[in-house]
């Protein structure tokens, strides 16, 4: 735990060390709130109907789907961004090359962007709720077991990339296509509902589908475990699913950067 | 009984495939292009010494630490680092053996040096107490004591090269790897490299030092023994002093105005020797003087039979000097005479 612990502060320091891209970040997510909640509120009558069983508010829809695809995105995108620039810099070859078992050094390469991620997820729904939107305050817990899943069932997708980039140098479009997918049929701008029937059954093997559906029902309309249970089950499914298979193509892609020789080339 | 020796290398062989151009994979598919970068390497390292491994580029050295820090893996063979095999026990060769990255992009750049240092410190198990007392004694070993709460992109070349090393010392590690540690230093600081390696590293800490360097300095200075690899195999190894001496009686050198004298070539040839370089003397009157480069036979019977017979032609000389070789002419040495031996053991 202290290796992750010291791998997180060390990218908190590097990110504070630029203090504008701080206050830049910050400042993104006002210049975000705003034109989200302007056009949510013209749209509330169009959408409301899809999204009775999802809070039924359009601006805590969108806001919550915005807040999840945020720490999502980064938790498919730090690990892969981290190995890759690792790799550049030396850096991977100088982590790996100490006593520190390599589960902790990936979860303390990407810790610090996760938080970070996960601190304007919530700046984004304390916004939310300061402009008078209601959450239910009663389910914030399960909603934050949901969210952890939904983070733990995409992390993951980083971890094959990651596993490409060992292998190939490059991942691709492999992360890019995987958000546009989820952000397309995982019902992050409108309910998985509307989506067209000929592609209604591709949303069934997106895992963002059921999490961000259970995390609104919970977060935004207040229903208890029972009435969720359904969508945590298949959630908690893609995640130990995706967790084995990944982290068994991390391990061979390893082994094979290190017969190749190619952990330290660019 | 025989003390463990902190490096055993038997019979390494490693091999790496090369990329290909698009053209070659199509109109050749199931052809592979294979680089030998170590081929049947033998090699022993006692505790406490400083070993050198020289070799061109190429030549395999960095393959072959890269195996001893676990960052590679061997094809065939073995290597033991303080008898824990680098392929079957790489969590135990770790906590022995620190690869010095020689990467300066490798350190966080927008932190002070002690922050650099208590990641590390982190990572190789010290808790928060026992960091800080190793952080302050690491950067008093690597002279960095007073700028330790500077930035590390405020650092010149040869800070950050004692970083490097300083981050591979918190760990108190029994054996370090130094894969060209000057390369980056102007010839001042190289030296005082140097020194703070020969006192601080070996001789106060009592470290296993392998170190890869094209450098004849650090070799003469730094190395108890060394090795010479080419194209991934062991050509010659042993002590620094007997290496550098059989080669280094081979070589003189003469300065003479009469480098274009018929007898020159003559005289050198009965000394059983040959000319290896005639390079012009830059001389205040204009007159062309010149410094000849001789091969001749090892023993210091060659060099007066030289001399005797240059003086017999009367081949004006102003000085005659042994020289010492560069570790390009040693190397290249080194593989001619083990060409030769091949040779012989063919015939």
């Amino acid at each position: 735990m202290r290796s992750i612990i010291a791998l997180i502060r060390v990218s908190w320091l590097t990110h504070t060390s630029y203090r504008m891209n701080v206050v830049f970040s910050i400042l993104a997510l006002g210049a975000l709130f705003v034109p989200v909640y302007l056009v949510s509120r013209a749209l509330q009558p169009v959408v409301a109907e899809s999204i009775a069983d999802e809070g039924a508010v359009y601006f805590g829809f969108l806001i919550t789907g915005m807040a999840v695809m945020q720490m999502i995105g980064v938790s498919m995108r730090g690990l892969p961004n981290s190995v890759s620039s690792g790799i550049s810099s030396g850096t991977l070859e100088a982590l790996f090359a100490t006593p520190t078992p390599l589960p902790q050094l990936l979860a303390g390469m990407v810790g610090y962007g996760l938080l970070w991620a996960i601190l304007r997820g919530l700046l984004l729904l304390l916004g939310f709720a300061i402009v008078g939107g209601t959450l239910a305050v009663q389910s914030i817990p399960l909603a934050g077991v949901i969210l952890v899943l939904l983070v733990l069932a995409h992390f993951p997708i980083g971890i094959i990339a990651a596993s490409m980039i060992l292998i190939f140098r490059t991942a691709g479009p492999f992360v890019a296509g995987v958000m546009a997918a989820s952000s397309l049929l995982g019902g992050v701008y409108y309910s998985t509902s509307v989506i067209p029937d000929v592609v209604q059954p591709l949303a069934a093997f997106v895992p963002l589908t059921y999490g961000l559906r259970a995390f609104r029902r919970t977060l935004l309309s207040g229903e208890p475990l029972s009435v969720v249970a359904g969508d945590v089950t298949v959630l908690a499914g893609f995640t130990i699913v995706l967790l084995v298979v990944s982290l068994l193509l991390f391990g061979w892609s390893l082994r094979y950067a290190q017969r190749a020789g190619s952990l330290a080339q660019y | 009984m025989t003390a463990q020796p902190a490096v055993q290398v038997r019979s390494l062989g490693k091999q790496f495939r090369l990329q290909r151009s698009w053209k070659d994979l199509v109109l050749r598919p199931r052809h592979r292009d294979i680089r030998v970068a170590l081929s049947d390497v033998d090699l022993e390292v006692a505790r406490g010494e400083f070993f050198g491994v020289l070799g061109e580029n190429g030549a395999g050295k960095t393959t072959l630490f890269k195996i001893l820090a676990t960052l590679v893996r061997p094809d065939s063979g073995s290597a033991l680092v303080g008898g824990f095999d680098v392929s079957e026990e790489p969590e135990q060769v770790r906590r022995l053996l620190v690869p010095v990255i020689p990467a300066e992009r490798s350190l966080y750049w927008r932190l002070s040096a002690e922050e650099n240092l208590r990641l590390y410190a982190s990572l190789y198990g010290l808790g928060h107490e026992d960091a800080t007392r190793r952080i302050s004694e690491v950067l008093e070993i690597i002279g960095l004591e007073d700028v330790g709460r500077k930035q590390v992109g405020l650092f010149s070349s040869g800070m950050k090269q004692r970083l490097l090393i300083g981050r591979a010392l918190l760990g108190r590690p029994a054996i370090l790897l130094l894969d060209e540690p000057t390369r980056s230093l102007d010839p001042l600081s190289a030296r005082a490299f140097r020194t703070f390696l020969k006192k601080q590293i070996g001789a106060a800490q009592q470290t296993t030092v392998l170190l890869a360097t094209h450098d004849h300095e650090e070799v003469t200075e730094l190395c108890d023994r060394v090795a010479v690899l080419d194209q991934g195999r062991v050509l010659a190894s042993g002590t620094t002093e007997a290496l550098l001496s059989s080669s280094r009686s081979r070589v003189c050198s003469i300065w003479t105005p009469d480098s274009r004298h018929p007898g020159l070539q003559l005289c050198v040839e009965r000394a059983g020797g040959r000319i290896l370089a005639v390079d012009p003397v830059p001389v205040a009157d204009g007159s062309e003087w010149c410094r000849v480069r001789i091969e001749i036979a090892a023993d210091e019977a060659g060099s007066a039979e030289l001399l005797a017979a240059l003086t017999k032609a009367s081949i004006s000389i102003s000085r005659f000097t042994r020289d010492d070789l560069s570790l390009a002419d040693l190397i290249e040495r080194v593989k001619a005479d083990h060409l030769e031996g091949q040779r012989k053991k063919s015939a």
